[in-house]
């Protein structure tokens, strides 16, 4: 009964994998064949909550919560701002003239890493993945945070806020 | 549901993000495809620290995942204050027309 359960679940969560990669990839190549500027970034939208998803998947559930309140709540809202702010919003999503060879090259190099991914063996670490299976990741990661990673902890909170000092410095009317 | 397939979809978004930063002439266009690499980067990084060696558990892929969703978001604001302040001087967005320094 319990083995049947798993599998059973196990099965689910293939299919929900699926269909989430699917979800991921047409809305991926969606912000790159959209005419509109401004439904490309709503199809970038749909990539961040599928890159959440597989988050969930991957029983990083603190990362997910992340993805959607940065990604989605902070950086979809600038880069829609910036496309209003922009001239006319239905403005062309165009390419350079000598992008054949640049899908070409792009198109070797993502044949050769999905090869190569196809072909890694990952036998030995992945056949006793239930221990490693966290209740909890939000206290190890604050453990860490606070313990072995301090340092570039602190030094990201400085890049920030230089980061945010300069954007108003370039903004500014004067 | 392995290693290899969510390394695949990660190879798959990376490239797709690869071609349009290349490619593209729109500076926002641009960034997003930045942006939909930097998250195909952190799903590989995710799920190599979930399929690692049971005896070395850590979460030392999720503390990059989330250094990495930081500077994103430090390079984002930063990026859109340059392209406003671009916008403004010059009036336009396309990457062609933002030569002065070939002149």
């Amino acid at each position: 009964m319990n083995s049947e359960l798993g599998i059973q679940s196990s099965l689910l969560l293939q299919i929900v994998f699926w269909i989430i990669s699917c979800l991921s990839v047409i809305s991926a190549l969606g912000v790159i064949l959209l005419k509109s500027v401004f439904r490309s970034a709503l199809s970038l939208i749909i990539c961040f909550v599928t890159i959440a998803a597989f988050f969930i998947l991957l029983n990083a559930e603190f990362l997910a919560a992340v993805q959607i309140l940065i990604y989605i709540g902070a950086i979809s809202v600038l880069l829609i701002f910036a496309i209003l702010f922009t001239k006319d919003i239905d403005i062309q999503n165009v390419s350079h003239k000598f992008n054949l060879i640049t899908a070409f090259i792009v198109g070797i190099f993502c044949f050769i890493s999905i090869y190569v991914f196809m072909n890694i063996n990952v036998v030995d670490i992945t056949k006793n993945q239930e221990s490693v299976l966290y209740g909890n990741t939000v206290n190890e990661i604050g453990k860490l945070l606070l313990s072995n990673f301090v340092l570039p902890f602190e030094v990201v909170s400085v890049l920030l806020l230089a980061s945010l000092i300069g954007a108003f410095v370039l903004i500014r009317e004067d | 549901m392995n290693l290899n397939e969510f390394l695949i979809i990660s190879a798959l978004l990376f490239s797709i993000g690869l071609y349009g930063a290349l490619t593209k002439k729109h500076l926002v266009v641009v960034f997003m495809c930045i942006e939909l690499m930097f998250n195909a980067v952190n799903l590989a990084l995710a799920a190599f620290s979930k399929y690692q060696n049971p005896d070395l558990v850590n979460l030392n892929g999720h503390i990059f995942v989330i250094f990495i969703i930081a500077v994103a978001a430090a390079e984002i604001a930063l990026g859109l204050a340059i392209v406003m302040s671009i916008y403004k001087n010059k009036n336009t967005i396309f990457i062609t027309e933002i030569d002065s320094l070939k002149k």
